[in-house]
C-alpha cells in the first residue's frame, strides 16, 4: 500500500500514499442445483471469477412459528421484547452460510451452501463479489486510482464498489440459548451512522449473513454434520438487531431435510468435543449504502 | 449524507460512491494455506478507527472432509495506539466434526482461507 489517494476528514484532500482495494460485483445468483451427503442435502452454484469471489448470502427472516408470548407475532420482537425466548417453530429450512467456496479449475469456482439439519435454504439472495482491478469500467465519467503498478485499477466507481457502511461482530453464544447484540444508529460509538437502506435488492427486509457458527448432529450411520445457528440482522427504524438464537426447533429435526434415525440432541462431537468451546464468530456485513445490486 | 469526504455520482445521478467517514473500505486481502501461521500489520491511521475482518474459506471438496470440517481463522487482532499499528495474526483451524477422515492433513493442506480486512 504505497500509493493512492486519501482522503480524510475536515483535511480536504491530501496525497499520503494510500492505496485501497475495493470489490466488484459480480453478480446475484438465481439459479443453483443441489445434492446430497450422508443424508444432508446441500446447495451448490457456479460462480465466473478471475479471483477467489466473495459470496455473500442473504435469507429470508423466518415468522413461521409462535412466540410464547402471544402479543408478539414475529420471531425479532419475541426476542426483543417477549423476555423468555420461546419460538416454535420445527419446520425451519432458512438457516445456512457459506460452507465453501472450490476452484473447480480455471475461473469456476463451486459454492456450496449448508442448511440447519443439513438442509438447504428455499429463498436466498446471494451475492457475488470479487476483488476489483481485472477489467476497467467502460463508464466515462467517475473516479479511478490505480495501485502502484500504476496499471491494476484499485477502485473504479463504474463497477459500483461494494461500501459498507457498518458491519457488526457478534460471538459467542452460549449452546442452546440465544443473544440480542441491538446497536442503534444515533447512540454511542454508532452516532455517526446513517444509513438508509441496505444495497442488495432484495426482497427481504431481515437478512443475515452467518460466518462461523455450528453445532453437530449425529445419525445413526456416525456420520456427524454441522447444524448452523442463524444469526439474523434486522432493520429497526433507528438502527438494527443482530440477534442469534439456537436453531428452533433443534430437538425436533424435520423429516424433509433429516431423514429419521439420527439424534440431535448431543451437542458434543466424538471428534471434537463440546461445541460449546468452539461455535462461535459470526459477523455480519449486511448494511451496504450507495448502489443497488441486483 | 456526509458534509465532508468525498462522493461520485454516475451520469444518471446515481450515487456510486460515497467517501463518508463511516464506510467500511476494503484495506486488503491476503489468503492462508492449510495450518500456516499468519501475521500482518499495517499501520492504523489517524483515519482508521477500527477495522474488520471476514474470512472465507476454500476447502479441499472431498465431501468426507469438506462436510466434516469446522474451519475457524483463529485470528487474534491487536492495536497499538501507540504506534498506531494494527495486527492480524494467528493460525487457522480446522476441526473434525464429523466422522474419520482418512488423509486429513493432506486436505487441510489443500485448504485455504481468504482473510478480507476492512477498515472504518
Amino acid at each position: 500500500m504505497s500509493y493512492g489517494l486519501a482522503f480524510l476528514n475536515n483535511s480536504g484532500v491530501r496525497v499520503i500514499g494510500q492505496e485501497e482495494d475495493n470489490l466488484k460485483f459480480i453478480g446475484k445468483i438465481t439459479a443453483y442445483t443441489t445434492a446430497s451427503y450422508a443424508y444432508m442435502t446441500y446447495m451448490t452454484f457456479t460462480v465466473t471469477s478471475t479471483e477467489f469471489p466473495i459470496v455473500y448470502l442473504y435469507l429470508p427472516y423466518d415468522d413461521v412459528g409462535t412466540c410464547s408470548n402471544a402479543t408478539y407475532t414475529d420471531m425479532s420482537s419475541c426476542v426483543i421484547n417477549g423476555g423468555s425466548w420461546i419460538w416454535t417453530n420445527t419446520n425451519e429450512i432458512n438457516l445456512a452460510v457459506v460452507h465453501n467456496i472450490y476452484n473447480t479449475t480455471g475461473d469456476t469456482w463451486e459454492v456450496t451452501v449448508i442448511g440447519s439439519y443439513g438442509g438447504y435454504p428455499k429463498n436466498a439472495c446471494l451475492y457475488v463479489f470479487n476483488e476489483s482491478g481485472s477489467t476497467p469500467s467502460t463508464d466515462a465519467y467517475g473516479f479511478r486510482t490505480y495501485k502502484a503498478d500504476g496499471t491494476t485499477l484499485a477502485y473504479d466507481s463504474g463497477f459500483k464498489p461494494l461500501i459498507a457502511k457498518w458491519g457488526a461482530s457478534f460471538n459467542s453464544v452460549p449452546s442452546g440459548s440465544f443473544g440480542v447484540d441491538q446497536r442503534k444508529l444515533l447512540v454511542g460509538d454508532w452516532s455517526s451512522r446513517n444509513v438508509d437502506k441496505p444495497a442488495f435488492n432484495c426482497s427481504f427486509n431481515n437478512m443475515a449473513y452467518t460466518e462461523w457458527n455450528s453445532i453437530f448432529c449425529f445419525e445413526g450411520d456416525m456420520y456427524w454434520y454441522m447444524l448452523y445457528y442463524r444469526h439474523f440482522v434486522s432493520i429497526i427504524p433507528d438502527g438494527v438487531n443482530v440477534f442469534s438464537t439456537t436453531p428452533s426447533g433443534r430437538y425436533h429435526p424435520s423429516n424433509d431435510y433429516v431423514t429419521t434415525n439420527r439424534v440431535c440432541v448431543n451437542p458434543t462431537s466424538a471428534f471434537a468435543g463440546s461445541s460449546g468451546g468452539w461455535y462461535y464468530k459470526t459477523k455480519t456485513m449486511p448494511m451496504i449504502d450507495g448502489a443497488d445490486y441486483d | 449524507m456526509s458534509t465532508y469526504g468525498f462522493q461520485v455520482f454516475g451520469e444518471d445521478g446515481s450515487l456510486h460512491f460515497d467517501g463518508s467517514s463511516t464506510c467500511l473500505m476494503l484495506h486488503d486481502s491476503f489468503e492462508v494455506v492449510g495450518t500456516t501461521a499468519y501475521s500482518k500489520s499495517y499501520v492504523w491511521g489517524t483515519d482508521i478507527t477500527s477495522a474488520f475482518v471476514v474470512v472465507e474459506t476454500m476447502l479441499d471438496n472431498t465431501p468426507d472432509f469438506m462436510f466434516n470440517v469446522f474451519p475457524s481463522p483463529g485470528e487474534t487482532i491487536t492495536a497499538d495506539p501507540a504506534t498506531q499499528v494494527y495486527t492480524i495474526s494467528g493460525t487457522p483451524i480446522y476441526t473434525n466434526v464429523g466422522k474419520v477422515v482418512s488423509s486429513w492433513s493432506t486436505y487441510v493442506s489443500n485448504s485455504k482461507m481468504k482473510f478480507l480486512v476492512y477498515v472504518e
